[in-house]
């Protein structure tokens, strides 16, 4: 896949910004240090990721802690390409026609979504409930419309559209849909390691999700299909990533071999890809999946593809928007306070 | 319904790492066999709300040799 990055234009931005906003401790675009460039570096992020320039402003983070940070306006579409697609059309159809879903072992890259890996459902999890295609027609079900994707992208999967692929468009997204995340500009290392409902941010703008609910989507007979890149569409959250398939790598400015970054995590710290330039995974990673090197200070690795998550925890101190708690709803279910959308749970 | 409870049971994909950490507290340690004959170590961490073995050591392939000691979805407790 081809991804611009907006390299110059964020080097302009960064500058314009240091002049406008001044150069006092609060407003510094990057860490500090002139050896570690811990924190985010916002020309890593690829040309129109955001739908504003990204701004930076006063926060406080759920811990207290008063401080700035990067305040990212998203559209909900991966920046430089359209996604899916998501569903094959009928049993016959080739890699090429569908995406991928998790491999039932929990480990290792995506399967794709071939017809006749819809054809087999029943046999690939053990299930002869399974029936995603019309025997007649070998055409698959899948949701064709706005409806029936607001139907079937949810966790309690309405059942009319059991036995279905899920795929839903960018299209049914409201016309002011956005998504906005507050990031600080310079992370913060956690007393404890916090819970991780909402990742992150991926270098294309979109969102990096926790776990998708795979136990409600298979229940349902249904396959809440990814595109190759590991994403898929919902209302409420837009294009969004449950894994790392190298669509939104950016190698380093490092010769150092490491893995190529994917993203930030929302308490600001970089996330990598799982596996260095030889193919290695990192090793001595803490709980949250992090480690700390003397050339990107405080980083996390993601975990492979079907694994269902990105990393393990969060280091640092995470920001609490109004309209609802960082990353989703409260414990328990419900809609989160003020309106805001769920924004956990979704497919 | 939010995915928070429907994730609480929740399926095949992350049966293993769930089991894994059944009674057990968060960021004690936790391993888990694969179905391909491979070893997961990592501590329990959660995800939405339910507490599962996330792995933070390279998958280890077994030796086919300890397959006859040490069965599929085998959940042993190492407590850090």
């Amino acid at each position: 896949m081809n991804l611009k990055h907006y390299g110059s234009l964020f080097m302009a931005f960064a500058l314009s910004s240091l002049v406008l906003l001044g150069c006092d401790d609060k407003t510094q675009l990057k860490s500090e240090s002139a050896d570690i460039s811990e924190g985010i570096d916002i020309s890593m992020f690829t040309e129109g990721a955001f739908s504003q320039a990204p701004k930076i402003i006063d926060c406080e983070t759920a811990q207290g802690t008063k401080t700035s940070c990067y305040e990212f306006i998203t559209t909900g579409a991966p920046a430089g390409r359209e996604p899916g697609p998501f569903c094959p059309r009928t049993i016959d159809d080739g890699a090429d026609a569908g995406g991928a879903w998790f491999d039932k072992s929990g480990s290792g890259d995506l399967v794709d979504i071939t017809g006749e890996f819809i054809l087999k459902l029943d046999e690939y999890y053990g299930d002869e409930k399974w029936l995603v295609y019309d025997a007649d027609t070998k055409k698959v079900r899948y949701t064709a419309t706005k409806e029936a994707c607001l139907g079937a992208a949810k966790p309690d999967v309405e059942a009319q559209y059991m036995q279905n692929c899920i795929e839903c468009k960018l299209e049914y997204l409201d016309d002011d849909f956005s998504v906005t995340y507050l990031i600080p500009t310079t992370p913060i290392p956690a007393k404890r390691t916090g819970r991780v409902r909402t990742v992150g941010i991926a270098l294309d703008g979109s969102e990096l999700s926790g776990p998708a609910p795979v136990n409600a989507i298979l229940g349902a007979y249904t396959i809440a299909a990814f595109d190759d890149c590991g994403g898929h569409i919902n209302v409420h959250q837009g294009y969004h990533y449950h894994a790392s398939t190298g669509c939104t790598d950016r190698a380093a400015n490092t010769d150092d071999g490491h893995a190529p970054l994917i993203g930030y995590a929302i308490d600001g710290y970089g996330i990598y890809a799982m596996k260095d330039s030889q193919g290695k995974e990192a090793e001595g990673l803490d709980e949250c999946r992090g480690q700390t090197d003397a050339v990107r200070g405080y980083h996390y690795h993601t975990a492979s593809p079907s694994e269902n998550l990105f990393i393990g925890c969060l280091h640092g101190e995470t920001v609490r928007p109004s309209g609802g708690p960082q990353g989703g709803p409260p414990p328990g279910g419900g809609p989160p306070p003020n309106g805001a959308p769920p924004r956990n749970g979704e497919h | 319904m939010q995915a928070t409870n429907a994730y609480a049971h929740s399926g095949p994909l992350n049966e293993l790492a769930i089991k894994a950490c059944v009674q057990k507290q968060r960021s004690k340690a936790c391993r888990y066999q694969g179905v391909h004959n491979d070893l997961y170590i990592g501590t329990c961490q959660y995800m939405a709300e339910s507490l599962l073995c996330v792995r933070n050591q390279p998958i280890q392939q077994l030796d086919t040799s300890n397959k006859s000691t040490k069965p599929d979805h085998s959940h042993e407790d190492t407590q850090r």
